[in-house]
Order: structure tokens, then sequence, then C-alpha cells
């Protein structure tokens, strides 16, 4: 027997759907990539019971199609998600993220001695290497220090 | 191979022929002293941080080829006190000068620079992170020493953990095909994102805490200073440090051609007894300095091709 429930989050009929999102990163991803700052409805599932990776969150943002350089952000912070573009209420491409080579403004240098923690007019920029399907390791392009990417460095 | 306009930041960003290009062009000048490459040719160099050593090196450089200097030898008096910021105190000098060396007590200062900077920067060590200039001239005098880099054993002695100088030396190393050996206190080891980087690249290292382990097979043995301050327990800093001490005793643990290195300054790591030996080449290696920063002048500035 399944311990998945049957749910329901608003239809969209254009936009993006951002599914398995590993729990609880669904409100960090909106903030990330500005995803309240829409005028179409948003709306949040958070803790759903998955079988793929236990306890998942899922986004649904209307009338915007993310891009792939957008989605691909996700993947710093929750690998497993997947996407959906959706055009006239059908799923027009499913889209798989990748990690992205490189960041800007999106990660928080943690050494305090680098550059990027003490002039505003240096902006953090790190190189992204895939561990494995659950982790990466960051380099700053600046200090040169390399990190585990976790949510603590999300600015 | 063209440096012209070229930022020297890290070497990190440097391929093997870029190396061996710089180095080659170093031997040159160290062979015809008299040239005066950088006539007309003015130097930034732009001090943060102090470094009594490294400055006098790049104001000697340009000064015997011929060019000129500004700069600053602490923030003491600059507008960096009024709260300037670094790209701004940039922006401004990159107009006084062709080139500018800097040093700067946080890492990544000398990359911010060259973001903003009209002329060359070439990074005369930015905090922990990057020298790579001492690098150079350390890489040079392990070719001179020897003609050639590559096959060489070259033991890294002393504080492997937060040494600047043998990070950056053993990243340059590793476009070498040589054999690295890290002698230190278990404390002090090399950290893994350095090994992981050496051993990603096929590079091969022992990792031993005693000199006798590996001595007799050394061609180099590249000493740094253990610091006090990286010691939790006074006892176990007396404990190390008398172990990672090159005496005449410890030169018996060696094999008779190897060569000692070590960045400068040294305090009390190498005795006095061992200056005198035709093993120590650490003051060479400080004048070779000179021509492998007037080599990265003449190339940055165009006037060496």
């Amino acid at each position: 027997m399944t311990n998945e429930r049957a749910y329901k989050v608003f239809k969209i009929e254009n936009g993006t759907v951002i599914d398995h999102i590993k729990s609880p990163l669904a409100l960090k991803i909106i903030e990330i990539l500005k995803l309240q700052q829409n005028d179409g409805i948003l709306s949040i599932g958070m803790n759903f019971d998955s079988k793929r990776i236990g306890k998942k969150d899922i986004i649904k943002v209307e009338n915007i199609s993310l891009s792939k350089k957008e989605t691909d952000l996700i993947a710093l912070l929750s690998p497993t998600a997947t996407i959906n573009i959706i055009k006239d209420g059908n799923v027009i491409e499913k889209r798989l993220l990748e990690m992205p080579k490189e960041v800007s403004d999106i990660l928080k240098c943690p050494n305090p001695t680098c550059i990027t923690n003490k002039y505003s007019d240096c902006q953090s920029k790190f190189f992204i290497k895939k561990i494995d399907d659950k982790s990466a390791i960051g380099r700053c392009y600046y200090c040169e220090r390399e990190t585990e990417i976790t949510i603590d460095l999300m600015k | 191979m063209n440096f012209k306009n070229k930022h020297i930041i890290s070497i990190r960003d440097m391929s093997k022929a870029e190396l061996d290009y710089i180095l080659a062009k170093a031997a040159l000048l160290k062979s015809n002293k008299d040239l005066q490459i950088l006539k007309n040719k003015v130097l930034a160099t732009l001090f943060f941080e102090p470094s009594t050593r490294t400055r006098l090196s790049f104001e000697a450089a340009i000064t015997l080829a011929g060019g000129n200097y500004i700069g600053f030898a602490d923030v003491t008096n600059t507008s960096v006190q009024k709260g300037e910021s670094l790209k701004d105190t940039i922006k401004t000098v990159c107009g006084y000068c062709d080139v500018i060396a800097m040093r700067h007590n946080l890492e990544g200062a000398a990359r911010a620079a060259s973001e903003v900077s009209k002329v060359p920067i070439i990074n005369a060590g930015d905090g922990a992170n990057q020298h790579p200039t001492q690098t150079l001239l350390d890489l040079f005098t392990i070719k001179e020493q020897f003609g050639h880099i590559e096959n060489l054993n070259i033991g890294l002695f002393g504080d492997l953990k937060y040494g600047r100088t043998v990070h950056s030396l053993s990243m340059a190393l590793a476009n070498y095909n040589v054999n690295l050996h890290f002698i230190s206190p278990k404390l002090l080891q090399m950290p893994e994102y350095n090994k992981k980087y050496l051993s990603d690249l096929g590079i091969h290292f022992t990792e031993v805490d005693s000199l006798k382990e590996v001595g007799k097979k050394l061609d180099i043995l590249y000493v740094t200073r253990l610091q006090r301050e990286r010691f939790g327990d006074p006892l176990e800093y007396e404990k190390a440090s008398g172990s990672y001490r090159v005496t005449l005793e410890t030169m018996n643990m060696l094999s008779p051609h190897t060569k000692i290195m070590h960045p400068l300054p040294k305090v009390d790591e190498i005795s006095q007894e061992v200056d005198k030996l035709p093993n120590a080449v650490y003051f060479e290696q400080a004048h070779n300095g000179i021509f492998v920063r007037q080599a990265l002048l003449g190339l940055v500035t165009g006037v060496i091709q």
C-alpha cells in the first residue's frame, strides 16, 4: 500500500510547474528565482509524500515560462526537481535540470576574508562542479576557495 | 605567445606553456642584466598590506630595467583610509601607470581589481590565496638548479596547511611530472582540496610526518616555518618545531645534492650554519625574483614578446 495521498494544487493554463523539490526548499527557490514578483497565481505545496525523495514540495507559477538558465539554478539546491512548461493547458516541455557551470550573485562566499564579503561593488561568482546526484562543489572565482553547496550559502 | 595586457592573478590561470615561456624570458634577462627593457614604463606598487620584500623586489626589478615606480607601502595617508573602494582606487591609479603590482589582505582583491583596470594587474599576494610571482621565482630557481623540473623529487616541509606558497607551488608543479613529498606535522598537513587537485591531475605524492622517511630521495627540500599560533597547545608547538628545523644534523638525513629552498623571511627554522652550505639556495631564490618580475613586467606591457 502506498503512503502517497492524492492532492490538488491549482491548475494553471500557462506557466511553469516545478515538482519534486526536496522539502522544505520551495520557499527558498521562490526567493532565488524572485517568483513572488509575478502578478499571476503562485501556488506552493509543501511536504507531500514522494516515493522518490521522501518529502517533496511543488511550485506552480502562472504566466511565466522560466528559462533554462533560471531553472538550472534550482539544481544547486534540489537536483531532483523536475520542470514542466505549460502552454494552453498542455505540457509543451519536460525539462531536466542541469547543474549550472557558473553562478553570479546567487551564493555568498563562506570565506569571511573574501573580497566579495567586504566591498558591495564585488558581486559573488562561483564555478560549480557536480560531485554526484545530490551534491556539488562551488569554487569562488575571487578567493578560489572550494566549498560544498548548501542552503546556507544562498544569499 | 602574447602576454600584452594580460593580468597575472593566479597560477590556476596559467598553462604549462605559459609558465615555461615566462621562465625562459626570465632566464634571458638574468644573462643580459644590462638591458633597459622597461625604459619609460611606470609601475604602480599598491601595497594595501605591507610586504617589504615583495615590494622592494618589484621596485628593484623595474628600476634596474630602466623604468620608474610610484605607489604606497601601506594604506596610511591614502584615500583607502578615507573609505575609498578598491575598484575606485584601481580605476584612478591605472591612469597614472603602465602596470600595477598589488598586494591586499583580502582574498580575490587582485581578481576584482583586474575587472576594472585598464592596465595589467600583477597579483603580489591576495590574503591567503595566491602569490604567483613567488611561485614563478620558485619554479625558476628549481629549473636553474637542475636544468629541468620534470622527474624531480620535491619535498615540501613544515606548515603545509596554512602556507600559501606551498599551495601555489604544488599547483604549479602539477604541470610537470614531479614526485611530491609532503612532510608536516599531522595538524598542518596539506589541505584535502589541494591533494584532490593533484590526484585528479595524476600527480604522485606521498605524505609523511618525518624527513627521515623520504630525505635521501629529495632533490629539493622546500622549507616553510611552523607558526606558534597555529598550535592550540604551546607544548605541541615546542615538540613539533624541533623536528621541523633544518640544522647541520638534519642535512645528514638528506642526499648531498639536495637543495634547500625557502620563500623567506626565515626566522629560526633554518640554522645559520646551513646558510653557508652549497645546498642552501634561498638567497639566490629571492634574487631570482628580480628577473621573474622583470620578465612579467616586460611581457604584460608588451616590451617583451
